[in-house]
């Protein structure tokens, strides 16, 4: 039983899927710091992967700093670390690369998808709605447009 | 005694034939070292001459074949000893059991693995004093397995290991297969028509087509390959299998070319 829930999918690299769960799981805290990784071992066999998909999956989550190596201990969630915006934000490119590939094969425009994003947006969280979309006029402040 | 830079399998310019047809034609194939290579293909493309042909039960007429870096046709007996096969419908010692084999076996093989054979006889669940004879088909594959992993192979030829046999007895082959590569130090060639299974198992593939292995490389590189070609996000092992086989090999990919 692994302590991460990993849903694969044929169709997509069992690397690819396996390292993004791994990565949400550790980025969104379900993972904390200090927890044990499974072993190369264990991951394999738990999903019935390739060894070397497994060891390629602990390899680049290692590299990527979101495990560490203890020697004589084994693989942990890296500790200290908190998930900065950009590693919450890389955990949408694959739903965003989906989602892109769907609306261009469905011939929609960009602005139809970000309206209909909107609409989502405000369908789920409309508590969060008002502020969210309050100042349409003013470019965000983080935007680089947003410079004079 | 095995040469660790060699790749575990290399075949080139194998031709068989029977009669005047030729089954292999001019066929080269690599497996890398530590990989688990699919070749796929239909049934009748000349798959289980290749792999009779690497496990040494048929002459090498033409070509060269280099097993763990030695050639097929002066193979060391301690090469030959560290080359497991497994095949569909293979013979057994009908009147012998488990355990009577594991005692016949060891003996024969210096890297006999007593631990390991212990612990796949206990994963496998297979019975240990009835006759292999009285074995049911999926049985029969689970010992077939387990001898070749206990004798600790270097290169382990598969040949439609999961033909006809029940969901559990594949998981139960497949988990065992896995807890031995976790170990490090062994490299599969899988021969099959069984894409769900592979799936996940494969780093590697191939196609056998019309006595050649074409489009062979990293399955993660002809997925992405095909993925950009078709639009397509997921592209399953059925898809790709379907898209490479319509497809000319294109040159570099065929490693007759």
């Amino acid at each position: 039983m692994l302590p991460f829930p990993v849903d694969l999918r044929p169709g997509e690299s069992p690397y690819r899927q396996v390292t993004y769960a791994a990565t949400k799981a550790i980025v969104a805290g379900t993972l904390p710091s200090g927890a044990p990784f499974p072993s190369v071992r264990e991951l394999s066999t738990a999903l019935r992967i390739n060894p070397n998909t497994a060891h390629k999956v602990v390899t680049e989550l290692v590299r990527a700093g979101l495990l560490e190596v203890l020697p004589g201990v084994g693989t942990v969630v890296a500790r200290g670390r908190a998930a900065s915006d950009h590693e919450r934000q890389a955990l949408l490119a694959r739903p965003l690369e989906q989602l892109v590939v769907e609306a261009r094969r469905l011939g929609l425009p960009l602005d139809a998808v970000q309206d209909a994003l909107a609409a989502q947006w405000r369908a789920i969280a409309p508590d969060r709605a008002p502020s969210d979309s309050a100042t349409p006029d003013h470019a965000p402040d983080h935007a680089p447009e947003a410079t004079p | 005694m095995t040469s660790p830079t060699a790749p575990a399998l290399e075949v080139r310019g194998l031709t068989v034939r029977f009669w005047r047809t030729r089954v292999l034609d001019q066929l080269s194939l690599t497996v890398p070292n530590g990989a688990l290579y699919a070749l796929l293909g239909p049934n009748g493309t000349g798959k289980t001459t290749l792999l009779r042909t690497l496990a040494g039960i048929s002459p090498v007429a033409q070509g060269v074949v280099s097993l763990l870096g030695h050639d097929r046709v002066r193979l060391p007996l301690a090469v030959q000893q560290r080359v497991g096969y497994v095949a569909e419908g293979q013979q057994l010692p009908e009147d012998l059991t488990v355990r009577h084999l594991e005692r016949y076996l060891a003996p024969l093989y210096p890297a006999w693995d007593a631990a390991r054979s212990a612990q796949l006889l206990e994963r496998f669940g297979v019975p240990l004093t009835r006759r292999l004879g009285a074995l049911s088909r999926g049985q029969r594959m689970l010992v077939a397995l387990w001898a070749a992993l206990a004798a600790r192979p270097a290169l382990l030829l598969m040949d439609e290991p999961f033909t006809g046999i029940d969901v559990a007895v594949k998981d139960r082959l497949v988990e065992g297969l896995l807890e031995v590569m976790a170990d490090g130090g062994v490299s599969v060639l899988l021969c099959t028509h069984d894409l769900a299974e592979v799936e996940m198992l494969a780093d590697w593939m191939g196609i056998l087509r019309d006595g050649r292995v074409v489009h062979s490389a990293p399955l993660e590189q002809l997925r992405a390959q095909v993925a950009q070609e078709t639009g397509q996000v997921a592209v399953t092992l059925k898809a790709l299998y379907l898209a490479l086989a319509a497809a000319p090999a294109a040159a570099g990919q065929s490693e007759a070319a």
